[in-house]
């Protein structure tokens, strides 16, 4: 791996006193795919909200070149040069997407560099201009993530965060969204997601981490984890069986 | 043989999403069965139509032998169903011990709430003696007249869990009883749910996404996927099952 953008070292995080996530530490390079994978409830999205400083009991680091992003709230971070997408819905389904797009420019005080930003953002999701005046909530699910990803650029982040971006859609769309992960990667910008669709995630990206019960288990390139048994067996807690 | 807990065909469908697509098992033995699957997989849905929280759409649920499709919570509690929800439910201002009292009401008479404190009959020290001896199982007996509030989140869990075996339910349901418990207390929990299945002919049946936890303890493993059951059988069978690797890894 290239020289870290994003750095996570020892960040332990959770809700009071039940920890979700304890001794995470993970690195994202500059212009690289990096997916998380796990089961339910192992705090995927624990870690990114984390991240966003949107856990209240955290202890670690986390840096973003030399940004030491650990103290900054939110709005900060996304002038940090990080964008979050959350899990489910997060478009204004009563807001044109001309309008949704605007939202994401709402913390940039120039309007031309706004108007400059909206433009390119719109060669890049072709579908966004052709239905500028449409409410987001009568895009299908697939673009509406499209819609989210889109609004995230326009921070002009350096990282993307994106917590399970395929969920709740067919599989035909599942692919649409990973290849728009890879535009983020085309466009310079580096991507932490979490995903439960394993395979087709891994796939996708240019590193992988297993985490299970809050602990980072296993590091590979994605393809690589694709067919590693050891994923398997993190699933189902083989190796932790055989032991007893 | 007598059916402790059967679903038979079961669907639930929420506008548009099928939850439940076709779900059928039957549970004869008494012991801990495990139910897993990957997100979305209908567990919870399974829980609520099971526990009479909300009606299945088509399909039987049988309950000691008893067709209950369809009964409302109050007379499915009164049949021996009780549950856990995966938020953490007890009664923080109220002693540990309190909170298993109030478990203990007797479910098919109209008893007033403070009639259980007040009233010295057989059914109070009974329940007295039932509750106690819970508090020991999850070694809480030092905090029975502490207020729950006082308790860690994982010694809460405990407490939740051993007053819905108050009653001695016929079929228990744990949602993800281990989520967000210490190691140390896990071990405590495993001891307890053993104990408790030991004390009497039933059925517990726990979604748990903590493998390690749900492979060693359950007798049998009941794996669902998409709405219906993938696979059933003991945990090593579930292990070596490749259907249930490609359920999970997609």
């Amino acid at each position: 791996m290239a020289e870290a953008l994003l750095e996570v070292s020892k960040l332990r995080a959770g809700y009071g006193e039940r920890a979700v996530i304890e001794e995470v530490s993970i690195a994202v390079a500059a212009g690289e795919i990096v997916t998380i994978v796990g089961h339910n409830g192992a705090g995927k999205s624990t870690l990114l909200r984390a991240i966003f400083n949107l856990v209240p009991d955290r202890a670690g680091t986390i840096r973003l070149g030399s940004t030491d992003l650990f103290p900054l709230s939110p709005d900060r971070l996304l002038s940090s040069g990080v964008a979050y997408v959350p899990q489910g819905r997060s478009i204004f389904p009563k807001l044109t997407i001309a309008e949704n797009l605007r939202m994401g420019g709402y913390t940039i005080r120039d309007e031309r560099l706004l108007a400059r930003r909206i433009d390119h953002v719109n060669t890049l999701f072709p579908v966004l201009p052709e239905r500028r005046a449409q409410l987001a909530g009568t895009l299908s699910g697939g673009e509406q993530r499209m819609l989210e990803m889109a609004r995230a650029l326009l921070v002009d982040p350096q990282l993307v965060m994106l917590d399970e971006p395929s969920i709740g859609l067919a599989p035909r769309v599942v692919a649409l969204i990973f290849d728009t992960v890879k535009l983020l990667k085309r466009e310079g910008k580096a991507v932490l997601m979490v995903e439960q669709n394993v395979r087709a995630a891994l796939a996708a990206s240019d590193r992988g981490y297993v985490i299970e019960l809050g602990r980072i288990r296993l590091e590979d390139a994605g393809p690589k984890l694709i067919d590693d048994p050891r994923v398997a067996q993190l699933y189902l807690a083989r190796r932790a069986y055989t032991q007893r | 043989m007598m059916k402790l807990l059967a679903v038979e065909g079961v669907r639930k469908r929420y506008g548009g999403v099928i939850a439940l697509a076709d779900v059928s098992f039957a549970i004869e033995q008494s012991g801990i069965y495990g139910l897993i699957g990957p997100n979305g997989a209908g567990k919870t849905t399974l829980f609520d139509v099971i526990a009479g929280n909300t009606a299945a759409d088509n399909g039987r649920v049988i309950i000691d032998d008893r067709e209950m499709t369809g009964a409302l919570p109050y007379r499915l509690v009164r049949q021996g169903v009780a549950r856990s929800f995966q938020e953490c439910r007890v009664l923080s201002e109220f002693t540990c011990l309190e909170n298993l009292l109030f478990a203990a009401q007797p479910k098919t008479l109209g008893h007033g709430i403070a009639q259980i404190f007040t009233r010295r009959d057989a059914h109070r020290r009974a329940a007295l003696e039932s509750a106690r001896h819970l508090l020991d199982l999850v070694n809480l007996t030092a905090y029975a007249d502490a207020p729950a509030s006082v308790l860690s989140f994982g010694q809460r869990r405990l407490l939740e869990i051993v007053t819905t075996f108050i009653m001695r339910p016929r079929v228990l349901l744990l949602d993800e009883p281990a989520a967000g418990v210490n190691p140390a207390l896990l071990e405590t929990l495993d001891r307890a749910l053993r104990a408790m299945i030991a004390e009497r002919t039933g059925v517990f049946l726990i979604v748990e996404h903590n493998m390690t936890f749900i492979f060693a303890l359950a007798h049998e493993i009941i794996v669902m996927h998409q709405g219906v059951v993938l696979e059933r059988g003991t945990p090593e069978q579930i292990q070596a099952s490749p259907r249930v690797v490609e359920a999970y890894l997609g």
